[in-house]
Formats: structure tokens, sequence, C-alpha cells
């Protein structure tokens, strides 16, 4: 109910995650709000629970108690409408996963034309207008393992644009890729943030991070320790954890 | 001058390699020459018969096609099932597989030989069961379970983040398997299919035991006309080689494809 009052702007409220493999606790009473179109990035050591995060956002993966609501969906209900979730909240992942037996052009219309149903002209208009945002225009019928590792994660992000979410997650986006198209790739993040859209990001791009982020949490042992603005978390960390992991990276 | 040597071996190295393949059909040809004049009339005879024997070797052939066909649907449905998420489905599906693949094919042959009627009441309508189709059939369940893991095996070796990644886009379990899974299953799942198409058109030659006029049956039925027990062996290797021509271009042919899918992955 207090979702839906104008002064309430959450768009993703989590509240005391616990997920654990075996005897292992990755989310040890995760607790997180997201505000409309606000960035926010997650930053922390390996193993700290980002990953598992984003993915129990949009039901990749379940948990053991908690709750999370996404644009007033409870994904922690047992038989969320899974299909209205992940409408509105896109993913991009480590490893880009595109699908390597579609052209570009087919990986990013494949889910408006079977999920949305949409007519095949809008959509192709649609991914190609897409691909100019991403700056691969004249590659729309290239073949994934033709491209780039940055140009790969460039249509990965193109393709979940094309599902127009309301909420897109990024999961260390630029873990895997060359030092040099790491660059392209967190311009073509900026872009989409700039638009409007919510955005979680896991990174370990701290200067990124400090750039772009509207809120950084420091997440530890499964749980976040730390948030603020990202001047006073890089310049002014409170928590000692947070000191010495900066300390580490930067 | 180092480039010249090399380049002037080369069609002398190719050309060795196509001097013993001809030796080799010509050491075939002589052997054929022999055996020829050795058993002349009884080949003469089968040469006789070629034209009526090819005939039914046409209804082993269709045989094959149509048992393929029943095990290409039914495994492919069984396969998709032992992947379920849901536990009781997958369990159900890996045990009809157990089953199928444990089964005879011969007593399945039988079974359906004697459990389907001649004729079948559909639409209003009695349609004649053929039993060549009933042996086709017969033979092609027991094949799906064969398919069934094929079918299992492809869909396994596409990575986990293919799903992860077509889910996050909203895609249900139908959509992923058939827009994005199975697609890319299908290199690593032809060439084990086309063996057991090879496989299973082997196997047609069991109809000849339920009076199918296949060409197992044709011979013994040519031999039972003409009672001589010297054709007895002739005849018999007769088939083998009439089912061998048929069948070993099909199985290189798989065996190739399986050799440049693997290397180019």
């Amino acid at each position: 109910m207090s979702l839906s009052t104008p002064a309430d702007s959450r768009q993703i409220v989590i509240r005391d995650l616990v997920k654990s493999y075996g005897s292992h606790a990755v989310l040890n009473g995760m607790s997180l709000d997201v505000r409309q179109s606000e960035i926010a990035c997650l930053i922390g050591p390996s193993g700290s629970g980002k990953s598992t995060l984003l993915r129990t956002i949009n039901a990749l993966a379940s948990v053991d108690s908690g709750t999370i609501d996404v644009c007033g969906i409870r994904v922690t209900d047992q038989e969320p409408d899974l299909l209205t979730l992940r409408r509105q909240v896109g993913m991009i992942f480590q490893s880009y996963n595109l699908f390597p037996h579609l052209s570009v052009l087919d990986n990013i219309t494949l889910a408006p034309l079977s999920v949305l149903k949409e007519e095949r002209g809008p959509a192709e208009e649609r991914a190609r207008a897409l691909l100019e945002k991403v700056k691969l225009t004249g590659k729309e019928n290239a073949y994934p393992g033709q491209l780039s590792g940055g140009q790969q994660q460039r249509v990965a992000i193109a393709r979940s644009l094309a599902m127009q979410p309301r909420v897109m997650m990024f999961d260390e986006v630029t873990a895997a890729l060359d030092p040099e198209t790491v660059k392209e790739v967190l311009t073509t993040i900026r872009d989409v943030a700039a638009s409007g859209v919510t955005c979680l990001i896991v990174t370990h791009e701290m200067r990124f991070a400090r750039e772009i982020a509207d809120v950084v949490h420091f997440t530890n042992g499964g749980r976040i320790v730390e948030s603020g603005p990202p001047a006073k978390i890089f310049s002014a960390p409170e928590d000692s954890r947070t000191r010495a992991f900066l300390e580490r990276v930067l | 001058m180092s480039t010249h040597t090399i380049s002037s071996h080369r069609p002398a190295v190719a050309g060795a390699a196509f001097w013993w393949r001809l030796a080799g059909v010509l050491a075939l040809l002589a052997l054929a020459a022999w055996i020829y004049t050795r058993y002349k009339e009884p080949i003469d005879l089968l040469i006789a018969w070629t034209p009526g024997l090819l005939a039914s070797f046409v209804l082993n052939i269709v045989m094959g096609l149509v048992a393929i066909a029943v095990a290409t649907v039914g495994g492919t449905a069984l396969g998709i099932a032992q992947c379920s998420p849901h536990r009781r489905r997958a369990t159900l599906a890996r045990q009809v597989t157990l089953l199928l693949r444990n089964a005879p094919w011969l007593v399945a042959v039988f079974y359906l030989m004697y459990l389907v009627p001649y004729e079948i009441h559909v639409f209003g309508k009695y349609v004649f069961v053929s039993d060549w189709l009933k042996a086709a059939i017969g033979i092609g369940v027991p094949a799906s379970g064969y398919m069934s893991e094929i079918v299992r095996g492809g869909i396994r070796s596409i990575p986990l983040q293919q799903w992860e990644a077509a889910s996050a886009l909203g895609l249900d379990r139908r959509q992923i398997l058939r827009k994005v899974v199975l697609p890319q299953a299908l290199r690593s799942m032809t060439p084990p299919w086309m063996s057991l198409y090879c496989i299973v058109t082997l196997s047609t030659s069991l109809a000849n035991i339920l009076g199918v006029e296949e060409l197992m049956t044709s011979i013994s039925l040519h031999l039972a006309g003409d009672p001589r027990p010297e054709l007895l062996l002739p005849a018999h290797a007769y088939t083998f080689i009439v089912f061998f021509i048929y069948i070993y271009p099909i199985s290189r042919l798989s065996r190739r494809l399986e050799k440049k899918w693997s290397l180019k992955e």
C-alpha cells in the first residue's frame, strides 16, 4: 500500500533476504531500496552476495526467506507473475550470453517477437534504432561469434532494451572484457542510465561507479554494510570493512 | 627452388592415394570376377531375381522411414520430458525411456502385430492397417527410447547460461526450447540420429518373421520355390550387400558430419 503513494518512488524494495547453499549463507539479511530512475551501484568483495542478489530480483534464483518487491510485483511469492516481472526487469550478464545461432538482429528481435508478439517489421525497425544507439549499425547480419567481447556485450544491452524494461541490472558486465573495450561498454551503460531507466549495477570499476552512481551500496558477508552517495562512500567511508576494501582496490 | 620441389611433390602424393584407391577397386573387381566364375549358376539366378528383390527392398526403405518418423516424434517428446523441471514427469519419462531401450525390438514388433487390429475406426471410416505399417511402428516405438536419449543429450549440451539469458528476456520454457536450445542442439543430435536411422532400417528385416514381403521374405520365397541348398549362402550374402550399399554412404556421412561439427566447436 505504501508503494502506491506518490511520495514513495521506490521501485525495488528488498527486506531481510536469506539464501544459503548448504551451510554457507550467500545472502544473510540483505535489505535494499532502489528508487525510480536511480543509478545504484553495488560494490564489495567477491562472494559477498552481489550477483546472487541480482539473480533473485528477476527470479533466476530463489531465496530461503525475506521479501522482494519489484514494480509492485512480489517476486518472493509462491508463483510470481514471471512474465510481467521479466518484461520490466532487464539483465545483462558477465558472459554476454548472446544466442550464437541467431544473427545480431534476430538476437534483438527474438523476445519482442515471441514474448510481446510484435510484428516483424516494427520490431526490426526498433532493433535497428537500438543498434544505432549502442553504435553497432552495420552489424545487423553478423553472428555473435564474429564480434568482439565489447561488441557482443553492447548487443546484449540492445537485446535487453528491446523489451523496454523499467529496471536494468548489470552483473559485472565488463569483467570478461579486454581493457580497451571496457570503455565502449561503460559509455553505453552511461547512455542507458541517462535515459531514465532505473539501473542496478554490480561492478568492480570503482571510478565508473563513483562517476555514474546516485547511490553506492557496499556489500559484505551477504548484507549491505554501508550505503550513501559516491562522494561519501569513496572519500569518507564510515565502516571499517568498507575502508579496508577500498584501500585494497583503489 | 625449394618451394618448387614441394609444390611439384604435392600432386604426386595425392596421385599415390588415387592409385592405391584404384588398385583397391581393381582388386575387388577381380575378386568379384573370380567369385562369379566359381559360382556362376547361383549368381546368374540371383541377377535374374534382382528386379523383384529390389522392389521388395523398397518396402524396407519405406518401413525404415516410417519407423524413424515414429522414433523421432516419440523420442523428441520423451527426451524433452526427461529434462522437465517437474520431477515426476522427468522420472516417468526416464523410466519409459529405460523400458523402451531395454525392450527387444522383435518382441515389440510381435506385440504391435497382435495388439493392433487390422483395421482402425477413425472419423467414421475404417482404415486398413497393413502388416508392414504395424511392423514399422513396432520398430519405431522401441527406437524412440534411443531418440529420447539423443534429445536429452542434445538439450544438456547447451550451457545453462543460454536458458538464463532467454528466461531473463521473458521467454517461457517452451519458447526457450523451440527458439534457443533445440536449434543449437540440432548439430550434436544429427549424427547420432542418422546412425539410429541406419539401425532402424537394418532392423526392418525383422518384419520377415511376420510375413511382410520385404527383401528377406522375398528371398526366402524365391528359395522355397527353387529348393537348392547351394543357393542359401549366396542369397543371404546378396541381402547383406543390398543393405550395405544403401546404409554405408549414410553411415559415412554421419561420421563426417560428426567430425566436421566437433572440430568447429
